[in-house]
């Protein structure tokens, strides 16, 4: 798998169809908004996060910390595309 | 990174929180019909003066808070909770109280490494400890069982998210966080995360977010009244000596289990004032007596509980010990995770009634719950994200399975000793 382009949409789109596929098939796409609470709103326990950060690790060739992987990055699609970005500049 | 500061999106903010007579008026008429009912029903003869006070002070406080503007909302919101402090507890208590959390402030503000900020902190919880095991005779012992109530947990959990902050912390996000007024009236607090409190501020529209405060206190008063009913029903004796049937048995044992309402009743209900005040903050149970299996269980009940130790513990040990394989480190983390909340618990017990717990039936309820959720997890693991999902019947048996399961763990945990819960349990020996 490459690395996928940097462009903040773009990996929302992408986080977004892996949360569909992963965690809420049949759920009509519209419903999963760039700022739904993932954590908070219970669509993600923490061995789901564990899934997402594996997945953002390997799709875009970054490493997440411990501390990375909480509600404060983890809660919403926005977050995790914002984390990937800056992740991905350094 | 976290950006604790308050201010970055006031804009956005200001524009949630647009006055509007109706809906003030329509949200206080709630509010006054919550209070009515909790002086109707007696509550406060139950759960005490202190926590009647800081409702009310809270419901009176929300009615002149909305009216102000986004600037001054939460220094307002700090000055209601340290001023009602010295009302609703022993003043010397508050005031050396608010001492020991600037020291702390001071503590995580400072320009040091972080292990030093940590000792340091440690440093200052000791003559605390000594404090609650000993007693000091001009201190009253409600101070020490404050200090347990709002720096046992959270303190913690601050000094972790200051490590990581980008500036240096402020002193209005630490008193917003450690000094939140429902916690005056009701010590057995829950876990609130300082990051998921800072960004809940007025993170949706104000209205929105008091109204769901109400429908909590709402649920929470449902859930209190059912747990005074349970509380004061002779019918349902927990007396060994008392159960000669296997109804009786089963009776006491649901009854047992279902006082966690008083928990998670209190929970629901300080939660939604916090909401008041504009924070946005997520439920503290989910439909627990609903859980399918013991991992859903986990999620359902106290979940702030949950979140502090997946922050705390979990992530960290499973960040730690991945490249020694996922399933391995997911389980090993699990399990420190229950040794974590059978000690914090106990230091907890500590800071409440002064007495560190050490009961055989409390050691054995957090190792079996805890192998059980291992057992559970390594399952879920194994089938990993591909199982279809259950049917309506698996489901419904799971949860019958997992109430059971978790009344009879109760009715164990609850017992003073083995003894005492193999005589509850032999029924029939009874006469």
């Amino acid at each position: 798998m490459s690395p996928a382009p940097d462009d903040p949409k773009t990996i929302a789109d992408e986080l977004r169809r892996f949360l569909l596929a992963e965690f809420l098939p049949g759920e009509d796409p519209a419903n999963l908004k760039d700022d739904t609470p993932l954590r908070t709103g219970g669509i993600l326990d923490s061995v789901a996060t564990l899934k997402v950060v594996s997945f953002v690790e390997q799709r875009w060739s970054i490493e997440i910390d411990a501390h990375e992987a909480g509600v404060e990055h983890f809660d919403r699609i926005a977050d995790i595309a914002a984390l990937v970005k800056r992740k991905r500049g350094k | 990174m976290i950006d604790a500061s308050v201010t970055a999106d006031d804009a956005a903010r200001a524009a949630r929180c647009r006055p509007h007579a109706g809906k003030w008026l329509l949200l206080l008429a709630q509010m006054g019909l919550a209070l009515a009912a909790f002086r109707a029903f007696k509550l406060h003869e139950l759960f005490g003066e202190g926590f009647w006070r800081v409702s009310w002070l809270a419901v009176a406080g929300f009615a002149l808070h909305y009216w102000l503007p986004l600037r001054l909302k939460e220094p307002a919101s700090i000055a209601l909770s340290l001023g009602a402090l010295p009302f609703v507890v022993d003043p010397l208590a508050a005031a050396l109280l608010v001492a020991l959390g600037l020291a702390f402030f001071a503590i995580g503000r400072a320009a040091l490494p972080q292990r030093v900020r940590v000792a340091l902190a440690l440093l200052l919880a000791v003559p605390c400890v000594v404090g609650r095991a000993r007693g000091v005779a001009w201190l009253p012992d409600e101070l020490w069982v404050l200090v347990g109530s709002l720096f046992l947990f959270r303190l913690p959990i601050w000094l972790y998210d200051r490590r990581h902050m980008r500036a240096p912390p402020r002193l209005s996000d630490f008193l917003a966080y450690f000094f939140m007024l429902p916690n005056w009236g009701c010590l057995l607090f829950p876990v609130v995360d300082f990051h998921t409190q800072r960004k809940s501020f007025l993170a949706r529209d104000h209205h929105r977010i008091a109204q769901e405060g109400v429908a909590s206190m709402a649920r929470g008063l449902v859930q209190l009244l059912l747990y005074m009913r349970l509380y004061y029903a002779q019918e349902w004796s927990a007396d060994p000596f008392e159960i000669t049937s296997l109804g009786a048995l089963l009776l006491c044992m649901a009854r047992v289990y279902l006082l966690y309402l008083r928990l998670s009743g209190t929970f629901h209900f300080v939660i939604g004032l916090l909401h008041l005040f504009g924070y946005d903050l997520p439920p503290t149970h989910r439909s627990w007596l609903l859980a399918s299996s013991l991992t859903d269980f986990w999620r359902r009940i106290n979940i702030y509980w949950k979140d502090f130790m997946v922050k705390l513990v979990w992530f960290p040990a499973y960040f730690r010990w991945r490249r020694s394989g996922d399933m391995r480190a997911q389980l090993a983390a699990t399990a420190l995770v229950f040794v974590a909340t059978w000690f914090l618990h106990a230091a907890q017990t500590f800071f409440l009634t002064g007495t560190f717990l050490l009961r055989s039936t409390d050691v054995a309820f957090w190792s079996l719950l805890g192998l059980l959720v291992i057992g559970n997890l390594a399952l879920e693991l194994r089938r990993g994200g591909g199982a279809p999902a259950p049917t309506p019947l698996r489901r419904a048996l799971g949860t019958a399975g997992t109430l059971a399961l978790l009344t009879v763990l109760w009715s164990m945990w609850n017992a003073r000793s083995f003894a005492d819960w193999f005589d509850l349990l032999t029924w029939w020996k009874v006469g």
